[in-house]
């Protein structure tokens, strides 16, 4: 990822976005977690509360949730509301409807696109499992080749 | 006279008797050919219907989606916005 970052990210070649797969059936607490990162985008820190889940995927309980939201410098209480409300589980769940229309049997799921029109990206490659960064090189590369 | 008689009477079932075995060689070639040329058409039917089972499945988990494409709306992002490509990841934190 950090090598992703900087030499397709931030040199702008590339736009990376985030979209949510919990698997409920097999990841209990992932929908929640998932609905704390938006919590924490409310506050403008949805990418430190994406980083911190991540490195705690094993204490993802409900009630570890205000936790991470304290250590990542969240307003606790409003986080809290924010999860109470349960106002960001209509977008997960859009995620994960459109994740299974396209297909997405695990996760992670990777699909590169090329942006087609105005804000939206037509599907070229897709990478499925974790893949170590020469498997997003060549793909991206390739498609990057195309393009000239 | 009846010795002609007999000689015919004996000839024909001598003459006779290779004659009908051989027939019932050739005929019984004859129906192993059209046996062996039905079970390949039998097996010809069973591979097209192996395919056709198999052919279901496949358009139903697609490893590349034919024309799919994502809105790009209100998601987290890095990145220029107004880059050629975009990496969508459908991630999981559990």
């Amino acid at each position: 990822m950090a090598q992703l970052e900087s030499e397709y990210i931030k040199t702008g070649k590339l736009r990376y976005v985030v979209r949510d797969f919990p698997l409920e059936a097999i990841h209990p607490q992932a929908f929640r977690a998932a609905e704390a990162t938006h919590c924490g985008r409310d506050q403008g820190k949805y990418w430190e509360m994406h980083h911190q889940l991540f490195a705690n995927q094993r204490s993802l309980a409900v009630g570890d949730l205000p936790g991470h939201a304290q250590a990542v410098g969240l307003d606790v209480p409003a986080f809290q509301r924010c999860l109470d409300s349960n106002k960001h589980a209509v977008r997960v769940r859009a995620d994960l409807a459109e994740g299974q229309r396209a297909g997405i049997s695990g996760t992670p799921t990777f699909f590169l696109g090329a942006i087609d029109g105005d804000s939206k990206m037509k599907v070229v490659r897709t990478l499925r499992g974790a893949q170590p960064y020469a498997a997003f090189k060549a793909a991206i590369d390739s498609v990057l080749s195309t393009q000239k | 006279m009846i010795v002609i008689l007999t000689a015919v009477v004996v000839a024909v079932p001598l003459r006779g008797a290779p004659q009908t075995s051989d027939e019932v060689l050739k005929s019984l070639e004859r129906d192993v050919q059209a046996l062996k040329e039905g079970q390949v058409r039998i097996q010809r039917e069973l591979q097209e219907i192996k395919t056709l089972l198999q052919r279901p499945p496949q358009a139903a988990a697609p490893t590349e989606p034919e024309n799919l494409v994502f809105a790009l709306a209100d998601f987290p992002s890095i990145g220029d916005a107004k880059a050629k490509l975009v990496l969508v990841d459908f991630t999981d934190y559990q």
